[in-house]
């Protein structure tokens, strides 16, 4: 039995078109060739998939699924893939793995689209970070270390974020969802305008460190 | 007018070396020899570093860089007060570095309260557990919101990243801001 399980383990912010996946309980030889059938794959399927084997979209599974799987990966199996003995080949037919790719890209996109709409429903109501982001989320892009100081600091609308940092709500909206997607905002009813941050000399203090270390503005 | 910020963290840490990167003034510093065979450095800092930034309007931001040692504590209290906000330095190559961190972040949790905090890890590279997302599990766990970040302190552009985002994090704390104006 091969089990194909979408996993809660990619904490990578997912670039446009690119998915992750990784394989265990397979032998070597049956994982090179699905290795090789996903690589050929590529423009057959709507995403490009590669092996990524720490923070993955898409867990692929051999034998015995639930000795197998990681704790707190397994959240959505799709069971996608099934029939057959033990640890045949045979089952790595192309339309399948197509099949099946194709299907988790759907339900991961699906999910992704859930989350944003569910983030522009929020979008007056405050935010904030409940603790810092993990570095794999950090890392996907340079201003995400800016949004996660921000929404750390004090609750803050969606339209605070973009209007405080300067980033574009595109951006901002990716990121907020991704935190969203790990449980890492809280939300609240109060919200705190963007024109309630400090106006007085107390900005003007820290605008006055900022220009002597050469550091750029905070706010745009 | 006077402000302060303080950078505090183990022995080793490289507080000096930070203080350095951004003040104006050669860092004034009560170094002595180090005989303590777990820290790889031949002078450690038994008092206090300090710098200093002169801002445009004549004011001076000082910068404190607290002893490392436990034994200073009384020292760590007397140099929080007043400050503007708090940048913790951690050594990755030391051991127990996260019960390192609960002790700063107990002594200095009056400080980290009222204004902002930034924790810097470093030499992360050759020592890469515990691992970031460790000190932030940590630092929830102490319900303590503050970013942690990787950090080389002879890296200037590091060192200005941990004021950047100290400074951000005041500077959206309305109340904070107007308590120093």
């Amino acid at each position: 039995m091969i089990v194909v399980t979408s996993s809660t383990n990619s904490k990578r912010a997912s670039e446009v078109g690119l998915r992750r996946y990784h394989v265990v309980g397979l032998d070597d030889r049956c994982e090179k060739r699905l290795h090789a059938i996903i690589n050929l794959l590529e423009s057959k399927t709507s995403s490009k998939w590669v092996h990524d084997p720490v923070t993955y979209d898409l867990l692929i599974i051999g034998a015995e699924p639930h000795k197998t799987v990681p704790s707190g990966v397994c959240q959505r199996s799709f069971d996608l893939l099934t029939g057959g003995r033990g640890m045949d080949c045979a089952l790595l037919k192309l339309p399948s793995i197509v099949e099946v790719l194709e299907d988790v890209d759907a339900k991961l996109k699906a999910a992704s689209n859930a989350s944003q709409k569910k983030v522009s429903k929020e979008k007056e109501r405050a935010m904030q970070l409940t603790r810092w982001p993990n570095t794999s989320l950090l890392v996907a892009r340079p201003d995400y270390l800016k949004l996660a100081t921000l929404l750390l600091a004090r609750p803050l609308t969606l339209s605070d974020l973009v209007q405080l940092s300067g980033v574009d709500e595109e951006t901002c909206t990716a990121f907020v969802s991704k935190l969203s997607e790990e449980g890492l905002l809280r939300f609240s009813s109060v919200s705190t305008s963007s024109n309630t941050v400090s106006t007085g000399p107390g900005k003007r203090l820290f605008a006055m460190i900022r220009e002597r270390l050469g550091l750029k503005p905070t706010f745009s | 007018m006077e402000y302060k910020i303080v950078i505090t963290g183990v022995t080793g840490a490289g507080k000096t070396t930070a203080i350095r990167a951004v003040s104006e003034i050669e860092p004034v510093s009560t170094d002595v020899g180090n005989h303590d065979a777990a820290v790889a450095k031949e002078f450690t800092t038994v008092g206090l570093d300090y710098g200093e930034i002169t801002l445009s309007n004549g004011h001076v931001l000082r910068l404190y860089g607290t002893p490392g040692q436990v034994r200073f504590e009384f020292m760590w209290q007397i140099l929080a007060k007043g400050a503007l906000g708090l940048i913790i330095l951690m050594d990755n190559s030391q051991e127990n570095a996260l019960a390192s961190l609960d002790t700063y972040l107990d002594s200095f949790s009056e400080l980290i309260d009222r204004t902002a905090c930034v924790v810097g890890v470093g030499r992360l590279e050759s020592h890469p557990q515990p691992d970031l997302d460790s000190y932030a599990a940590r630092l929830a766990q102490r319900n303590v919101h503050c970013p942690v970040v990787p950090v080389d302190v002879r890296r200037k552009a590091d060192v200005l990243m941990l004021f950047d985002l100290l400074l951000t994090q005041l500077e959206l704390k309305t109340e904070t801001a107007d308590d120093f104006s």
